[in-house]
Order: C-alpha cells, then structure tokens, then sequence
C-alpha cells in the first residue's frame, strides 16, 4: 500500500517538473512586449517631418459604383514634438470651394478643429463631442485627422501577425476621448518600420465596421509621411481613397499661418 | 432693357471687363511657393424663376420674376498682400428694377502674424448667427435681393484686427453707410420678400452724407467659450419708416445711434449656446434692447455625409424700444431656422419669421441638389416655397404663397 503510494507521488513530482520545464522553454521562445516602447518607437518614426504642402485628392466611391473626386490642398506644419497643425484648402466641389478646415493635433490633449465657410465668411469650430461625424462627406471621420489622433489612445497588445507580407505587432487601442465613435481599433504596426500601416475599426457596439490601410512614403531619408490612405466601410460598402502627391518641402510656415482667426486670410 | 443697367453702371461694367481680361493673362492658381504671386477665382452663375399664387400682394408686386444671376469671386494673393473683387449682377427680364451690377466686395488686404488690414469696399459678417444677427450692424441689406438670403451691399471702410494670445481686437472705421433708397412715390417695405422699389434707386453714399461710422469689438476665446463685446456708433443699418400721406407711401429714414453690444458662445456636450445682446442709445434718450438666444446641434457624428443640423430658436425682445417716428409699434420677433445640411448631397432648410406687431410672417423651405458627373461639372437644383402674410390694409392681398427654381453651375 505504501510502495503504491509512493510511486504516484514520484509520478505527479516528474509531471510537475516537466510542467515547469516546458513553460520555462515557452517563455524563453516567446518574445517579451513592451506596448510603450513600441509606441514610443512608432512616435519617433512618424514625427519629426518639415513644414510642407502637399496635394491631396480624395475619391468617394459609393455603394452603387459612382465615385466622387474632391481635391485639395494640404498645408503642415509639425510646431514640435507635442503639437502638429495643418490647414486643409477645399478645390472642389466647385460650391464649396475655398472652405477650410484647420487642424490644432496635439500629443496629450484634445484636438482643436475649424471649418471656415467661405459663402458666409464664418468660421465653425468643430465640437469635441462631434468628432466622429464624417468629413465633408467621406468615410474619414473628423477624430481620424491629425497625425498626433494616433497617440490619444490605451494601448494593449494582442499578438504578432502578417499583414500583405509585412509581419506586424497587433494592439488592440481604446480612445481615451469619451466621445470617440470607436469602441476600439485594432492597429497593426510592422516589425521592421514601426509604421501603423493597418488599422480595424470597431464602433461602440463593437461591430468592425471600418478597415483603414496606410502607405508611407520615405523623404530625404530622414522623416516618413502619408501618401496613401484607403478606408473601407464595410457597413456601408463605401471606400473612400485619399492620394497624396507632390509634396513641397521648400516651405516654411510661420505659426500664425494656422492661427484660427486668420483663417479667412490665408490663401 | 439689360443693356440699360451696363450703361448706368459702366464704371463696374469695366471693372469686371479688367478683372476677365486680368484672368486671361495670368492662370489661376499658379502659386507654388510662399511669397510667390497666387490667385484663387471662384463663382457662380444661376437662372432663378419664382411665381407668387396670388399676385400682387402689393400695386407694385409682378406674379412672377425670372432672373440671370452672377457672382464671382477673384483674389490676387502676393505674400502677405491680398487683393479681392467680387462683383455681382441680377439681370431680370420682367422687372427691370430688379437688375442691377454691383461690387460686393473690392478690397486690399495686408497681414501678418499679428495685425490684419483690409481697405475698400467690403461685405462683413458680425455676430454669431448667421442671416439675422443684431450685431451685424455694418453692411446695409441690399433690398433688390430676396430678403431671405439676407443679401448685404458692400461698405466702403478700413478695419483693423490685432490678435495678441487669446484676445482679438477689432476697430472699423466707414466714412458712410452705402444703401439702396425707398425715395419713390411707390415705395414698399423692406421686409417683403422679392420686394423690391419701383422707383428711382439710388445710393447715399455721397460724400455730403459724410459721418465717421466707427466700430469696435473685443474678442476672448478660451477652449469652447468665446466673448465678444462690442461697440458702433453711425448710422443704423435698419431704417425707420414714415409714412407720407400726401404720397400714401414710406419713405425711409436711418436714425444715427449708439450701441453696445455683447456676445457670447459655448459649445457643451455638442451643443452650442450661442446669445446676442444689444444696447442702442438713440438721441433724445430713446432706448432699445434687444436680445438672441439660440441652441444649435450638430448631428453629423449621426449622419454619413458632411451633415450639419442647427435647430436654432432665435428671439428678439424689442418690448423696451420707444417709437421713432415710425408707423408701428413695439416689435416683437421670433425667428425659427432649421438647416439640414449636405447629405448625401442634398440640403434641406426651413425658416419661419413672425414679427407679432408688423403681422407680417413667413415661410419658406428650401431643397438643393448637388449634381456632380463626368465632365466635372458642379451644378445646384434648388427649389423653394413659402408664404408670406401681412396685414396691412394698404395691401391689396395679405397673404400670398410663392414658389421657386433656382437653377446654379459653378465654377
């Protein structure tokens, strides 16, 4: 009786023992992730570009087929590493042609944004609570603009994927704002650039209705910008497809340029 | 009957002849760098029909009005100086006083970071309500347009605008008010839409009617809150009426006066709180108040499409006003505006105007289509209607109905 018992102690002690070894090797194959330092690494990557100008088109495609090209011109100026403003000048539609929208993006607090309508020559800043209303039309949502948006949000990490070839740290981002049309996104950041390159979008009810994929575009090897954004409703069926092209670097922007009361002046 | 309105107008008439010829030579939005000379053109070319059910409302009123519209917008932007020009031009083929050519805006412009100075003729817009501010007391309303529009004439004047951190300073300085006069034998109120005087029109602005206009206002903006406080003294911009009974008409008059002004914006939890507040001093200690209140919301975070919805409930308090000659008595006024904006390319807005002591009320919604196609063209299908009801027994019909197409391309 004791001889029996015995040997099912020294069975269950190897078991335990294999047990410990095995997720002692688990862990040292796994890879250990520090959610912050890859932001931080993210944030070194995307800041730090030149004031520049660049042209934008972006292409409304609707759920029947039609499409509609709006185009504008983009003017960004980076103040420092916490504060980002750009000044979007409407082209066409040709009825609201000359309307604005100035972006103030900042790193740790709450975005400020304006529309200027030229036809009444009034500015109308833009409500924080109404950021997740869509811009001028498209599958954008006003909380996606301004590159600093990216940092406003409680990072977790999900898992390490391939994405069209490029493998890719999953995080899973909850908006800090209240306010935000997202439940959450998942955003997707490649291993070799640390450049968020895709992001799944989740509304409040936790539905994905939204896909967003980014193409970045290296200048003068030294800082990465957006060429190309395509954002997918899949809700809706709707794609709305924004190009950016020649970029103008030889430019230099004093701060009052994006100053929201010399909105009506700047051209 | 066109050609007569070039003919009395010729000095505009070259004015926008220089300004194509200009266009011409130089292409439009060649800037590339900053000090480097840019334009900008912008504009619109429109045929507006509307019909009244029950015509006339008053001797002078036609059942129907057909008009060719132009507007344009042209700037010339080298560095910090800006020069603008936008002429505007109504060409009816039924009611020849309703043509006319006029420069709503013609200006120059100089800015830098912390001062913006703007001379010529000039369209501006005070206040924070857009179409019927208190406070937007510079620009006479030009009455040959639809009233519903709020169409304004461009004021001769300098203004300044200095921005140091949160504060904005502003001084306007108008040597006269420009409006379009009633000194007919059959003139007609302001207030009517599409109404317009069948007489001889002509200006004030002549240099015998000199008298400093001035205006100021100081601006504090802070996270979603914004205060205007703000003074003028000149002309007012709404004229009292008189009515001559030789004439059996009304003759205008523009009382000059004194007011103080404040307003006041917060945007909290989306919704926007927007109120006016005026004070006017007239001579012989007469007095008025008057006061705005309006809540908007914006419902575009609901809608896809760049949907904006105001429900604004705007009131005027005129209880305090002491009568200045004219024909009525205290005015009492609300005014309800809903605007459905840009959905899925079309717009939808409805305005109601009550003034309880002039009877008089309107009407009048308002459906746009955008059309965009293949061949970039931008165009805009309006159709309006609306009624309008007056009690005045010097009418021959107080109540009418209208309805009307509007039929824009821009460019």
């Amino acid at each position: 009786m004791k001889k029996k018992n015995y040997k099912t102690t020294k069975y269950l002690l190897l078991l335990i023992a294999i047990l410990i070894l095995s997720s002692f090797f688990d862990s040292l194959n796994q890879e250990t992730v520090d959610v912050d330092k890859i932001m931080n690494k993210v944030q070194e990557t995307i800041l730090g570009h030149a004031d520049y100008k660049v042209e934008e088109e972006m292409i409304l495609t609707r759920k029947n087929g039609k499409s509609y090209t709006r185009n504008m011109i983009s003017f960004n100026k980076e103040v420092d590493e916490k504060e980002d403003y750009s000044l979007i000048i409407f082209n066409t539609p040709k009825d609201v042609k000359g309307t604005k929208s100035l972006i103030h993006s900042y790193l740790s607090k709450v975005d400020n944004q304006w529309i200027y309508f030229p036809s009444i020559n009034a500015t109308k800043k833009i409500a924080n609570e109404n950021k997740s209303g869509s811009f001028m039309g498209s599958e954008f949502a006003n909380e996606d603009l301004g590159i600093m948006n990216l940092f406003k949000y409680r990072f977790e990490f999900l898992e390490t994927k391939m994405h069209k070839k490029e493998e890719c740290y999953v995080m899973r981002s909850y908006p800090v704002n209240k306010y935000s049309g997202y439940k959450y996104i998942d955003l997707f950041v490649s291993k070799e650039t640390y450049l968020p390159i895709f992001y799944k979008m989740y509304d409040r009810r936790e539905v994905h209705f939204k896909n967003e994929a980014v193409e970045w575009r290296k200048f003068n090897d030294e800082f990465w910008l957006i060429e190309k954004v395509v954002i997918e409703n899949i809700k809706k069926n709707r794609t709305t497809t924004l190009n950016r092209f020649n970029f103008d670097f030889d430019v230099n922007y004093d701060i009052s340029f994006f100053n929201s009361e010399n909105i009506a002046n700047v051209d | 009957m066109w050609i007569n309105v070039f003919i009395l107008n010729k000095n505009y008439y070259l004015i926008i002849l220089f300004s194509l010829c200009f266009l011409n030579l130089v292409p439009v939005n060649a800037q590339e760098k900053e000090n480097a000379s840019k334009q900008f053109l912008r504009g619109s070319i429109a045929i507006d029909y509307s019909y009244f059910n029950k015509a006339p409302l008053k001797s002078n009123q036609l059942p129907q009005y057909l008009s060719l519209l132009f507007t344009g917008e042209y700037k010339y932007i080298r560095g910090k100086f800006k020069f603008t020009v936008e002429p505007y031009l109504r060409l009816d083929a039924i009611d020849e006083y309703r043509s006319h050519i006029d420069m709503r805006n013609l200006y120059v412009t100089y800015w830098n970071k912390k001062i913006s100075v703007n001379a010529g003729l000039r369209l501006y817009t005070l206040g924070k309500f857009t179409g019927f501010s208190l406070v937007d007391i510079l620009n006479r309303i030009d009455i040959r347009e639809s009233i519903l529009e709020f169409k304004k004439l461009g004021q001769p004047s300098i203004d300044l605008k200095y921005l140091k951190k949160d504060f904005t300073f502003e001084f306007y300085l108008m040597p006269y008010l420009r409006s379009v006069n009633f000194n007919a034998d059959r003139s007609r109120l302001l207030l009517i839409p599409f109404d317009v005087d069948n007489g001889f029109i002509s200006y004030d602005s002549k240099f015998k009617e000199y008298y400093p206009n001035i205006a100021s206002r100081i601006g504090y903006k802070k996270n979603n809150t914004e205060i205007v406080l703000g003074y003028f003294h000149g002309y007012n911009k709404n004229p009292d009426f008189i009515y001559q009974t030789i004439s059996q008409s009304f003759s205008e008059f523009y009382p000059i006066m004194s007011q103080w002004s404040i307003e006041w914006q917060s945007i909290y939890k989306g919704i926007t709180f927007t109120s006016e507040f005026i004070n006017q001093t007239y001579k012989g200690n007469k007095n008025y108040l008057g006061m705005h209140l309006a809540l908007g919301y914006d419902i575009s975070k609901h809608y896809q499409g760049s949907s904006t919805m105001n429900i604004s409930f705007e009131y005027v308090n005129d209880k305090y006003r002491i009568s200045r000659n004219a024909p009525f008595g205290n005015n009492f006024i609300t005014l309800y505006r809903l605007n459905l904006g840009d959905i899925k390319n079309t717009e939808f807005s409805v305005k109601v105007f009550s003034d309880k002591d002039l009877k008089y009320h309107f009407f009048d919604a308002n459906i746009s289509r955008r059309v965009l196609n293949e061949f970039k063209i931008t165009g805009k299908f309006s159709f309006y209607s609306g009624s309008i009801e007056e009690n005045n027994p010097l009418y021959l019909n107080n109540f009418n109905t209208y309805s009307g197409l509007k039929i824009n391309w821009f460019f």
